[in-house]
């Protein structure tokens, strides 16, 4: 297959998976728009981003594969220090194709089957579900959104879709681990989740294991609807390996009644620029965002929240979290706005930044306020001050359990939203993280 | 015994204590008083090697060196040092911070919460300190910042005690406590340094065998 991006490769692609002509007709769309579209000119340094990046995007799963031997060491170390089984431990780090989840989540599936739920790989879903796939696909995130949703848009592979029925409501979360295989996590994922009215889920995607790919883009789509009354929650745990490039566009449609949460924590990569968004468009809707970011020595991680108030009534309240250390840079980007003439809107919006010695941090807090809406806004920016590591150490406690303390204090309104599960893998990771980053 | 020799303390290049020599007998308790600024807490925060401080000189607790030592090194040979302004940390539980500076300083891989909940709850009834584990230590008022202190120095019984004017801020019944905690602590252990640092002479909340003064970089009696 010819790797160069081009109008021919596109089209393979499309009659690779058998894809209906609308499909086809938006891949190249899509292509055309990112051919057209300059680079983002703001957020997160690009320049050392090259198209030679994205060279690998039409290779078959097959192709794509190499041998654990090339895994860095780094990389497998962490694996070991989480404890992760050896043959999970090759699915991410994207060696391994095939995982016989089936014997784990038999009977999950069986009940989410039961009830009607559609938990599938979006190309299957275009064959199983046509209606809804037509219906809701890049209604959320238009292919001309940006440069990187356009490539996605051209060339997507891989990804979930889940459609939850009216008044279905799935108590444990589903889990994109379930259904792993190389192409759950690739380069161009592209997901969408569609919550009836009156329906709850839960998606979690991702885990605190560092992920390892040759290929230094990730560009996924993420696009959530959640109509009249439903809850939808979609945590987001990634921590890539430092060579990735992450640029992932993430949207959701909250109608009346609904609430739509994101929760995202990114650790690792080179450059993350993510922004989860949540457009209120019905009365009564609310937004929740709680993000974390860890930006080590040579990361940028241009993360944050986007919410527009299209409707009365509606709430958001954002949560953001960074961590800089060894001179790595996060910074908060977030946008709030209202439409001109809605009214009782409320907003909070609270972002805290940690810094550890020559780090850096800034936010770019936008509020685009029109009309009859409370906002609170709060960002803080702390020096993990030397006080308060000597405070700790005065009592005995050494330099990097000291240290710990302060992070796992300060994290704690991230990690509280997080399942059990998370909750301590985070905790786990942010252990390993911190250690030995002072004397 | 604390021994301080022949000790120098610099801030920002800025003398503040210029060749101290003195000895703190077992046993003892002391009054260090002083003007606002003499140097009376970077007295206490050099004993602490704290990293703000350029500190030259020897220290010797109980015949031990502890000059080159790291500040929880200190603190586990039994040095106590109650801060002026306790730090918050954020997001912090009272009961997790208490629980692993106890074990740290007892150096105990691990030991038993039951055992150190009765502890803890004994100490709060003293004191007069919510013993709810689950607070944050953040926000917390003057005063019972200062009363979670007397919590610490309640629970990790030390050999030498500094108290960096812990008695501002606090009301009768707090005064009181600290009384009543000196005197557990010295009864736990009789040969308890106690080192009192505070502006009013007459705030007695010890019974001092002898007052020093700090005025100029030097202390005398």
């Amino acid at each position: 297959m010819n790797k160069d991006l081009s109008v021919l490769t596109v089209e393979e692609i499309s009659a690779k998976k058998n894809e209906p002509n609308w499909m086809r007709e938006f891949r190249l769309q899509s292509l055309d728009c990112y051919m057209q579209m300059p680079m983002p000119n703001w957020g997160a340094d690009l320049s050392a981003f090259t198209e030679q990046d994205i060279s690998y995007y039409t290779q078959p799963v097959k192709e794509m594969q190499y041998s654990w031997q090339e895994v860095p060491a780094e990389i497998k170390k962490s694996f070991d220090d989480l404890g992760i089984p050896k043959a999970e431990q090759e699915i991410l780090a994207g060696v391994g194709a095939q995982y016989d989840s089936e014997l784990i989540y038999k009977s999950l599936k069986q009940e989410w089957l039961d009830k009607g739920v559609i938990f599938t790989d979006i190309s299957d879903a275009l064959k199983i579900c046509p209606q809804y796939v037509e219906q809701y696909f890049s209604k959320v995130v238009p292919f001309n959104d940006n440069k990187f949703a356009a490539l996605n848009s051209a060339v997507w592979s891989g990804g979930s879709f889940v459609y939850v029925p009216k008044n279905v409501e799935i108590t444990v979360p589903l889990q994109a681990y379930f259904r792993i295989n190389s192409q759950t996590m690739g380069q161009f994922e592209r997901t969408l989740i569609i919550a009836d009215e009156n329906s709850k889920v839960h998606y979690i995607e991702g885990c605190s294991a560092p992920l390892y790919r040759k290929n230094s883009l990730h560009s996924a789509v993420v696009e959530v609807v959640a109509l009249k009354r439903a809850s939808v929650r979609y945590t987001t745990i990634q921590n890539w390996s430092n060579n990735i490039f992450n640029l992932v566009t993430k949207r959701a449609h909250a109608y009346e009644d609904s609430h739509v949460e994101w929760v995202d924590g990114n650790f690792g990569s080179r450059v993350t620029m993510k922004y989860p968004c949540v457009i209120l468009k019905g009365k009564n809707s609310k937004a929740t965002i709680v993000s974390l970011a860890l930006a080590d020595k040579k990361q940028h991680q241009d993360a944050g929240a986007k919410v527009i108030h299209c409707a009365d009534n509606t709430s958001s309240n954002i949560i953001s979290k960074s961590i800089s250390k060894n001179g790595g840079r996060a910074s908060y980007r977030g946008l709030v706005a209202t439409k001109p003439g809605v009214t009782n809107c409320k907003t909070v919006v609270k972002c805290d930044a940690l810094l550890f010695d020559d780090s850096q941090s800034d936010t770019y807090p936008t509020m685009k306020i029109k009309g009859d809406c409370n906002l609170e806004h709060e960002a803080s920016v702390t020096n993990v001050s030397e006080e308060q590591l000597f405070y700790a150490m005065m009592r005995g406690l050494e330099p990097d359990k000291a240290q710990s303390m302060v992070v796992n204090g300060f994290v704690g309104t991230f990690v509280n939203e997080l399942p059990l599960e998370y909750a301590i893998e985070i905790n786990r990771l942010l252990k390993n993280e911190m250690e030995g980053s002072i004397g | 015994m604390l021994q301080i020799k022949n000790l120098h303390v610099n801030v920002d290049n800025k003398k503040i204590l210029d060749d101290i020599n003195l000895d703190f007998y077992s046993g003892s308790t002391t009054y260090l008083l002083g003007p606002n600024g003499a140097g009376k807490s970077s007295f206490a925060m050099a004993l602490m090697a704290h990293p703000k401080y350029d500190v030259e000189g020897e220290i010797f607790l109980n015949n031990k060196a502890i000059s080159d030592l790291a500040t929880y090194k200190r603190a586990r040979l039994g040095l106590f040092v109650s801060m002026q302004y306790p730090q918050d940390l954020a997001g912090v539980r009272v009961g997790e911070f208490l629980y692993e500076s106890y074990k740290a300083l007892n150096n105990l891989e691990s030991f038993s919460r039951v055992d150190f909940n009765t502890e803890f709850d004994k100490a709060c009834l003293l004191v007069g300190f919510d013993n709810d584990q689950n607070r944050l230590m953040e926000g917390l008022s003057g005063g019972q910042r200062k009363r979670l202190e007397l919590v610490q120095l309640y629970l990790n019984k030390p050999s030498c005690v500094v108290l960096d004017e812990i008695d501002s801020g606090m009301d009768q019944a707090g005064v009181r406590a600290i009384s009543q905690v000196l005197e557990y602590c010295r009864q736990q252990n009789p040969a308890l340094i106690v080192i009192i640092i505070t502006h009013y002479k007459d705030n007695i909340l010890f019974k001092p065998d002898r007052f020093l003064f700090i005025k100029d970089g030097q202390i005398s009696e």
